[in-house]
């Protein structure tokens, strides 16, 4: 039509009119598709942050667990020799088992059950090329410290009262703990382990606890990417042949990746379908509004069809009004929605966590577009109305 | 010539449902409306004259009979067609002058001009000619609500003229006015038909208005009792 643009001014004009009405109508919208915006933003933030996280851990990773499932982990043992054996496999560069074990260790006043994990000091490298065990302050550990631990960033801040420093001590029992070193924070994923727990050389942990530990985590790494499947493979062959069953899970870092994305990506369906719903009431507001609207301008839709306006016409003037509402409404929450995702950003980061909020003009057109049809169904049942109505008994209407 | 007779309507029936009763506003009516005619309907409150302007303005369909605008039946039209129709053709003043308050005298000028779909330049042209015409070329931008209704009237009546239609149809179109403005909305009215040629249809209750029409009909019960031809003799001021 040749008058579309005449359409949208005339339409804009008349929601300029009734100014705070307007307003109020777009607030429904603008918190539904701010809700909506905000939330995905923050999803996908997420995401981003931990395919990164993922993509540091590297894909040439492979972890071992015992337990043909995380809940039948229980019963199921890795043993150390299983080590030795996945070394060997073709295509392994390395492996490192991880043990873990809980311990009393006092700091100053305080006395608390912690988690440990031992590694093989010799095999630090490894963890550190997955990303997972890198320090901070100090240094690393060394073959010949025994009771010297790295402690997890998170740790050394909230564990106890007062923040540990590198060459504090925790007490345990008789014996002390040297702090060499702090690790620094992971954030998330595998690292996230390390961050809350002391870690130490695996034979001072057995030798303290008293028992004969068996690895709670074996990591590998293959020699290149491309063979991460067939390495996974023949090493389940190689730990089923010598354990008689397949009583142990070997995760890829993709596999990993793919099970968590796809809890997250669940979790954040559900709530934009709660803030979807803000949206139904922002269209049952814009309906209200638009029907007042009509009432209000009975006189007007009379005179325009006495002087030649047709149905179509009336009909498309209320219904660009109540899609202006929409669009408007859209482009403001999306604006504010961005605005709450980066808050939540830097809120995250404060809370050393990275989270990755940028414009994506996929959300950004389609939040538009959903919210201008938004307007257009909510306002079609006003507009038609209004085209319906009788000139004669609209003109002559007190 | 069948375009002599601009509208014609055939054994017209208005019935409204008043719920239990059915009232008939129109009973039987038949009309002509001959090119460059002016024609004054007269009659009683009730005797249905506004619903007969109604009608024969093709604002509102009959209940039974035919109307032919231009020798063409309204009830082969659909509403959105009888709109374009009605816009090109018919020029209305009403009483109340309703015009469109949020809108200035030129914007309610240049309506039916939009709805015609000519181009805005030209529609914001012949609106400030219209206006000055009817010797408002001062008030273009002004509201009504900040014009008297001598004025008021007089952009309603360039409104109807925008579109140059062949027909005015007015609808007591003193009825709001004091004696002096009605007096010179009566002048405009009758220069539209004796200067312009325009077809003029004007529903009035006042004898003394009826008689700037060529001719009067006369409504009762909803029926055409009497139609006669004025007296030119007999046309005076009436103020």
């Amino acid at each position: 039509m040749a008058f579309d643009l005449e359409l949208f001014n005339q339409a804009a004009e008349n929601l300029k009119r009734q100014k705070l009405r307007s307003l109020l109508t777009l607030l429904g919208i603008i918190i539904g598709i701010g809700a909506v915006v905000a939330l995905i933003s923050i999803g996908d933030g997420f995401n981003k942050s931990v395919e990164k996280e993922f993509e540091k851990l590297g894909s040439n990773t492979l972890i071992v667990l015992p337990g043909s499932s995380f809940i039948g982990s229980a019963f199921a043992k890795l043993q150390e020799s299983d080590v030795k054996r996945i070394e060997s496999v073709k295509g392994v560069e390395s492996a490192t088992p991880i043990y873990l074990a809980s311990v009393i260790v006092s700091f100053k006043q305080e006395k608390k059950s912690v988690l440990v994990l031992g590694i093989d000091p010799k095999k630090q490298g490894l963890l550190e090329d997955l990303g997972i065990l890198s320090i901070s302050q100090g240094r690393q550990l060394t073959s010949s410290d025994n009771l010297g631990i790295l402690v997890g960033s998170r740790f050394a801040e909230n564990q106890f009262d007062s923040n540990l420093s590198v060459r504090q001590e925790l007490g345990l029992d008789s014996k002390s703990l040297r702090i060499v070193g702090i690790i620094k924070a992971a954030g998330q994923a595998f690292g996230a382990m390390f961050d809350n727990a002391i870690v130490m050389n695996y034979k001072s942990l057995e030798e303290i606890t008293g028992q004969n530990l068996t690895p709670y985590r074996i990591f590998v790494k293959s020699v290149n990417k491309e063979e991460v499947a067939d390495v996974k493979e023949r090493i389940t062959k190689e730990l089923k042949r010598a354990h008689g069953e397949e009583d142990f899970q070997i995760l890829s870092a993709t596999q990993i990746l793919d099970s968590a994305l796809s809890v997250l990506g669940l979790i954040q369906l559900i709530l934009v379908f709660i803030a979807a719903i803000s949206l139904l009431v922002g269209g049952i507001g814009i309906m209200n509004t638009m029907l007042m609207a009509v009432m209000e301008r009975t006189e007007e839709i009379g005179v325009m069809k006495a002087v030649g306006a047709t149905n179509n016409l009336i009909l498309s003037i209320f219904l660009m009004e109540s899609g202006i509402i929409g669009l408007v409404g859209g482009f403001i929450g999306y604006v504010i929605g961005l605005l709450l995702a980066f808050l939540a950003g830097i809120i995250a980061s404060t809370a050393g966590f990275d989270l990755i909020i940028g414009f994506d003009s996929m959300l950004f057109f389609g939040s538009l577009a959903f919210a201008f049809i938004i307007g257009l169904i909510s306002g079609f049942i006003p507009a038609q109305r209004a085209a319906k109505m009788d000139p004669v008994e609209a003109l002559r209407q007190e | 010539m069948a375009f002599d007779i601009i509208i014609n309507a055939k054994n017209v029936v208005k019935t409204y449902d008043m719920g239990l009763v059915q009232v008939n506003a129109l009973n039987g009516v038949d009309f002509e409306l001959k090119k460059g005619e002016f024609v004054s309907i007269m009659g009683p409150s009730g005797s249905g004259k506004t619903t007969l302007l109604d009608v024969l303005s093709v604002l509102l369909r009959p209940t039974s009979g035919e109307v032919f605008i231009k020798g063409k039946p309204i009830s082969k039209m659909d509403d959105n067609e009888l709109a374009l129709v009605r816009g090109r053709t018919i020029g209305f003043i009403f009483q109340t002058f309703n015009l469109i308050n949020r809108l200035t005298a030129k914007e309610n000028v240049m309506l039916p001009l939009w709805f015609q779909g000519i181009p805005k330049n030209e529609r914001d042209s012949r609106a400030e000619k219209i206006l000055s015409d009817v010797g408002l070329g001062d008030r273009v931008n002004h509201k009504p609500s900040e014009l008297s209704g001598g004025q008021r009237q007089r952009v309603a009546i360039a409104r109807a003229l925008a579109v140059d239609p062949e027909i005015v149809v007015a609808d007591e179109p003193t009825g709001n006015l004091d004696s002096k403005s009605g007096e010179q909305i009566m002048q405009i009215i009758r220069d539209l038909h004796s200067k312009q040629g325009k077809t003029v249809l004007m529903v009035t209750h006042e004898e003394v208005l009826a008689q700037y029409a060529q001719k009067i009909i006369r409504l009762k019960d909803g029926k055409i009792i009497n139609e006669e031809k004025v007296n030119k003799k007999q046309k005076r001021s009436v103020y």
